[in-house]
């Protein structure tokens, strides 16, 4: 990136007079902008809340101070449940992401390039998208039984929609300019496939990758609420139902930390791969 | 390699409509390694032209014929696209070396040749960038490099300095020159300036509106090597107001046509 000419898209312009030394609004954008420096507000929260705990403003009974969260953490840990429980459900959201969204980009990518398969499933998937997956886990227990495979299942249907949606569009969209000059250059079908519409494609699917990621996640964690007997969601329900509140926000925090971690590591990787589609002008 | 276009013919079919006749019974001959620039009206059909000569679509009628040989593929020509058409995931000097990509050229080899042609466009330095980081006249130094590169017969430009700011427009018109005087490709120029026409061009090409066809073919008698100081030629003005008349002329019975066509 060293050789970057007369067209910057990133840097601030300031009008007006500036103080020495003074790096102004953009810098502490950037950092609030960043994945750990979106903690901030949250960390201000949590002291917030551990200040209003101690003070007496605020019940116990429902929001248990943080610190006490924490402790129940610990506590949890060293019995062992939780890394199982965490280890489980981290398992049943990679296969059922891997279930949904594998096919997911085939079909979407089959939608995008031939017309038939486009008018066969588009109504299927105009009338299936729409429903809350949620719903169908009645019906995947029926079919499945009780266990990880309707979570699993469920998890799968619901990457599923987002990942085919995008492939097909990310396809649609290509770059028609780009596939003339590789017509003229003398390129092939199948070169024009691989060499244009599906490299330009990817921005697109990965990002239909990066919901699909979120929506496993909330898949399992909503199968386990509902119908499991094991995993982390599984757990956050008991404690919910035996009232063990402390419990209950110390693995609602492991949750909220699964899903941190997995936008994170999505975004970085877009970041790494797809860093041509910032400042892209046509 | 001469380039024969015998009355081709190219009409759009429009839902409802009357078929648009854009290009009806044109023929012109190019001869090899000379260089001709086109003028006519917005919307007259040139880019047709072009994408006829450049095998992206066939005429409806009539043939191109490169040398006698009557070619289907757009194998003979190059392209150098208004918009530059680079790709953005791809560093400069794959960009460059995509013909001998995809002809089979291996990796090394065909980012050697990618890198000469670099060099002959003076931008070696950026073979690493990719085209957003560049600005648009080095984006087009690198579509020239390209079209050079998958080592063309003919090469065609579809308005290729039109995007650009009129200083970077004078240097890579000269850059043009110097390059197409070492190489002798025949070359095709769709330009919409008078200017860059008479210094670029052997001959100029004055098209109608649709269905277009040729109304002028001036010889420009300027020698070689020309430099951007033709413009101090008498004779400049003089073919400069005349070619004018000719394209104002064509430009308003083009939009007489059009305005008849929504009246109607």
């Amino acid at each position: 990136m060293s050789t970057t000419i007369s067209e910057k898209h990133d840097e601030t312009v300031v009008y007006g007079p500036r103080k020495r030394g003074d790096t102004g609004p953009s810098r502490a954008f950037r950092v609030m902008a960043s994945p750990f420096g979106s903690l901030v507000p949250v960390f201000t929260i949590l002291v917030l809340w551990q200040l209003g705990s101690e003070a007496g403003w605020i019940d116990p009974t429902f929001f248990p101070a943080p610190l006490d969260c924490l402790a129940a953490l610990r506590d949890l840990a060293s019995e062992g449940d939780l890394a199982s429980s965490i280890w489980i459900t981290v398992q049943r959201i990679l296969t059922g992401f891997a279930l949904g969204v594998v096919p997911a980009i085939v079909v979407g990518i089959a939608m995008g390039l031939v017309p038939w398969v486009k008018v066969i499933i588009d109504p299927v998937i105009a009338i299936l998208y729409p429903i809350p997956a949620v719903a169908m886990l009645p019906l995947l227990l029926v079919i499945f039984g009780t266990g990880g495979t309707p979570i699993i299942v469920l998890a799968g249907i619901i990457s599923f929609f987002p990942s085919a949606v995008n492939a097909m569009a990310g396809v649609q969209q290509n770059d028609q300019r780009l596939v003339q000059m590789a017509r003229n250059m003398g390129a092939s079908r199948t070169q024009i496939l691989w060499k244009i519409v599906l490299p330009g494609a990817l921005p697109s699917i990965f990002a239909g990758i990066r919901l699909s990621a979120g929506l496993a996640l909330l898949g399992v964690i909503a199968g386990e609420f509902l119908a499991g007997s094991d995993g982390i969601g599984s757990l956050t329900w008991q404690y919910w139902q035996v009232y063990q509140i402390s419990n209950m926000y110390a693995t609602l925090a492991v949750i909220a930390a699964m899903g941190f971690g997995l936008t994170t590591v999505t975004l970085r990787v877009q970041r790494r791969f797809f860093n041509w589609t910032e400042g892209t002008t046509r | 390699m001469r380039v024969e276009i015998d009355q081709i013919s190219k009409s759009y079919r429009i839902p409802d409509a009357e078929p648009l006749r854009v290009v009806e019974g044109l023929s012109a001959t190019i001869e090899e390694g000379e260089f001709v620039c086109i003028i006519g009206p917005s919307g007259c059909g040139k880019s047709t032209l072009l994408g006829m000569l450049g095998g992206l679509h066939p005429p409806d009628s009539g043939a191109v014929r490169f040398s006698g040989r009557r070619t289907a593929s757009g194998e003979m020509t190059s392209i150098v696209w208004q918009d530059y058409a680079l790709i953005p995931w791809r560093s400069i000097v794959d960009n460059v070396a995509i013909a001998l990509e995809l002809r089979g050229v291996p990796k090394r080899e065909r980012r050697d040749i990618a890198m000469e042609h670099l060099k002959t466009m003076g931008i070696e330095a950026f073979a690493k960038s990719r085209p957003q980081q560049l600005s648009g006249g080095m984006r087009q130094r690198a579509g020239i490099a390209r079209a050079l590169a998958s080592d063309p017969e003919v090469l065609l430009m579809d308005e290729p300095f039109a995007a650009v700011d009129a200083q970077t427009r004078t240097l890579l018109q000269e850059e043009l020159l110097s390059v197409w005087e070492r190489h002798q490709k025949t070359v095709l120029f769709i330009t919409h300036g008078i200017e860059e026409a008479l210094l670029l061009a052997d001959r100029v090409l004055v098209l109608s509106g649709r269905p277009t066809r040729v109304v002028e073919d001036l010889t420009v008698p300027f020698a070689r090597p020309r430099t951007a100081d033709v413009v101090q030629d008498p004779r400049f003005a003089e073919l400069k107001t005349h070619l004018w008349e000719r394209l104002r002329d064509a430009t308003l019975a083009a939009e007489w046509a059009e305005a008849k066509e929504v009246s109607a």
